[in-house]
């Protein structure tokens, strides 16, 4: 076997050098840690247990350039689910907001705004979730930030619409990472919805964004990812929830060569819920990796998940659902399934449920099935004069629309089955 | 309408029809009885085109094509349905839209256009009423969390709803209780016409109180070995199955 020199992610990353992460004595001090980090931290091989399927090579090894600004797009070509809300464009990390009339105390902004306009609030959240030491995708993400969106929205303000932002990327051979900021405040209510269009390949897109859903609080997260054959996708949501606080994240990968999806969730207080729901149909080559953590801190608190996957032609899907249910978490509802079909021989799906438990009066389940489609019910679709391809797009439809039917607009649902009917 | 010819069928190398020989006209309906394992499920899987047959010999024409050619939807756009033994249940399918869409790929085959919204609730109405199937059954996911009985009449109802020209019912009578085959029993009937043929495949002689066949053929160890009227199957009933099997092997 030959043993080669593994450069570190700074290496993999040189041509940012001059494009840091720069804005205040706390933004510059958490991109140096971040720096330091990508100096220090092993990249991810096989043998890293986060990263045992998930190959990273081609993006920590990758000669990833900055973006260029100013990049103009058709927003009408873009293939984007329509529907009545504030739009946010993130063109390769630049921001523009469309002129549109936002209830009174709802901040959206970038976040190079809301670090000058809204400095303790900003502060009080950046780099305190999502954890830049630790993970290399989020220190990657730290030091090179180019843009994001902040939103807050004030105590008791219920968003009137959902936000919808649509991260375009323009460039072939760059790497855009942008860092997002949610703040509910108490009682506030609010969606966002993110779609994410590749144009141009080979191209690294990484997503951060800290959510801090305060005391009694609802808001839901969309993830709507659509790549290229050579489009490599990361995301994490770091999520704290207050007391009272429900968070809802659905996260529907249709296509991209390689997806990772790392949401987190930390359940701060009691009587909190958080649903995480998953849909995603790698084909071709592609690969698309969920890993979520849910972390149950106290007690009295719930969590769902549901992830489901069709997995075509030589596709791979990962799921690895972490639950910690701490010692002091009792009363715990922790529920967690994970299904899969796969459609060819050459697909693959690897599942793991990590249930870790330290509480002892709490109710905790989990499941994981991986199949083929139901050849008995194909034939009797079949039988019923359905020609075999509508009878089997008939049953992926029904086993992925469980996760699909959760998306809160029709308008959101009609747009998924589009992408996974095409 | 049909016309099986010496057909020899094999699952996984065992062969389970040896030489088949019938025909059914137009407008007729014929029963087919015979012992567990004789292969009168497999006559219908195979009639209906399930892939996990191996045909190694003889014939199906099916009003003047061959029936053995075309895959399970074609069969099923040409007028051809199967009644199952056991109608398999489809979470997340709803039981109207399946049909919905089954009936207008149907009409697109025959180069109809799709019924309109109120051509096909119509439809569906009189249909549900013919097998007494409660409304909110059609609204569930096909067949699911249905009793047997239940299930039994759902694909007489999908039956009514598609109107085949030759339709098998597979053991349909099984684990029925009296009403409810009285109900299956009156779908069919009702369906009843002189271009629209019916092969009953059932174990019980009691179902064919219920439908009147035109002929009664005895399947035994893959091949019909007597034939008759509706006589036939009272004699079945009386002596059993067994008496044939000695006549075979004499």
């Amino acid at each position: 076997m030959m043993i080669t020199e593994v450069p570190t992610a700074l290496e993999a990353f040189a041509a940012f050098e001059g494009h840091e992460h720069r804005g205040s004595t706390l933004v510059d001090r958490v991109t140096d840690e971040a720096l330091v980090a990508l100096q220090e931290l092993a990249i991810p091989n096989r043998k890293t247990e986060a990263w045992k399927y998930t190959p990273v090579n081609k993006i920590l090894k990758g000669s990833w350039k900055p973006a260029v600004a100013g990049h103009l797009i058709s927003p009408e070509e873009l293939d984007i689910p329509e529907f009545d809300a504030h739009k946010v464009w993130l063109v390769d990390g630049e921001v523009m907001i469309e002129q549109s009339e936002l209830p009174d105390g709802v901040i959206l902004c970038s976040m190079g705004e809301a670090l000058e306009k809204e400095n303790d609030l900003f502060e009080s959240v950046y780099g305190k979730q999502a954890d830049h030491r630790k993970d290399i995708f989020v220190a990657v993400n730290t030091a090179y930030a180019v843009g994001g969106i902040y939103l807050r929205l004030a105590k008791n303000v219920q968003l009137d619409k959902p936000i919808h932002v649509v991260h375009v990327y323009t460039q072939a051979e760059t790497a855009v990472c942008t860092r997002n900021i949610i703040l509910a405040e108490e009682g506030s209510q609010g969606h966002m919805s993110h779609s994410f269009v590749h144009l141009h390949g080979p191209i690294h897109s990484n997503v951060v964004t800290e959510v801090r859903v305060g005391d009694n609080a609802r808001f839901t997260l969309d993830k709507f990812q659509t790549g290229l054959d050579d489009s490599y996708h990361y995301s994490s949501e770091e999520i704290h929830q207050g007391r009272d606080a429900v968070y809802t994240q659905n996260t529907l990968t249709m296509s991209g060569v390689w997806t990772r999806n790392d949401p987190h969730v930390r359940l701060n207080d009691q009587n909190s819920t958080c649903h995480l729901n998953g849909a995603y149909v790698p084909q071709g080559k592609e690969l698309v990796d969920n890993h979520s953590i849910i972390d149950h801190l106290v007690p009295n608190c719930e969590s769902h998940e549901l992830y489901k996957g069709v997995v075509y032609e030589q596709g791979k899907g990962v799921f690895n659902g972490k639950v910690f249910v701490r010692p002091d978490a009792q009363k715990t509802n922790a529920y967690q399934q994970n299904a899969n079909i796969l459609m060819s021989a050459d697909g693959s799906m690897n599942s793991k449920p990590e249930l870790e438990i330290y509480a002892d009066d709490v109710k905790c389940s989990h499941g994981s099935t991986t199949g083929q489609l139901d050849n008995e019910a194909l034939f009797y679709l079949q039988c019923r004069g359905l020609s075999k391809i509508n009878a089997k797009q008939m049953l992926v439809n029904a086993f992925i629309g469980e996760v699909v039917e959760r998306l809160v607009l029709p308008e959101m649902q009609e747009w998924v089955w589009s992408q996974i009917e095409a | 309408m049909i016309k099986i010819k010496n057909l020899h069928a094999s699952v996984e190398g065992n062969e389970i029809l040896k030489g088949l020989d019938l025909e059914v006209k137009a407008g007729e309906v014929h029963a087919i009885m015979g012992p567990n394992g004789s292969g009168k499920s497999t006559l219908a899987s195979v009639l209906a085109g399930k892939e996990d047959y191996e045909i190694s010999d003889g014939s199906v024409e099916y009003q003047g094509e061959d029936l053995l050619e075309m895959d399970a939807d074609e069969r099923a756009k040409e007028g051809l349905f199967l009644a199952f033994q056991y109608p398999v249940e489809i979470p997340g399918v709803s039981n109207v839209n399946f049909l919905k869409t089954a009936l207008n790929e149907i009409r697109a085959h025959h180069g109809k256009d799709p019924l309109t919204a109120k051509e096909f609730l119509g439809k569906l109405k009189t249909c549900s009423e013919l097998v007494e199937l409660d409304g909110k059954l059609k609204d569930r996911s096909v067949n699911e969390g249905f009793s047997g009985g239940e299930k039994k009449r759902n694909d007489i109802f999908q039956m009514a709803m598609l109107e085949p020209t030759f339709a098998i019912m597979d053991e349909t009578d099984s684990g029925l209780d009296i009403d409810a085959l009285r109900i299956v029993a009156k779908g069919v009937n009702s369906m009843r016409s002189s271009d629209r043929s019916f092969l009953i495949i059932t174990h019980y002689q009691r179902l064919l109180d219920h439908i009147k066949p035109d002929y009664v053929h005895v399947l035994s160890e893959g091949r019909i070995v007597k034939s008759g009227g509706p006589e036939l199957a009272l004699e079945l009933e009386e002596k059993g199955y067994d008496w044939l099997k000695e006549g075979v092997t004499a």
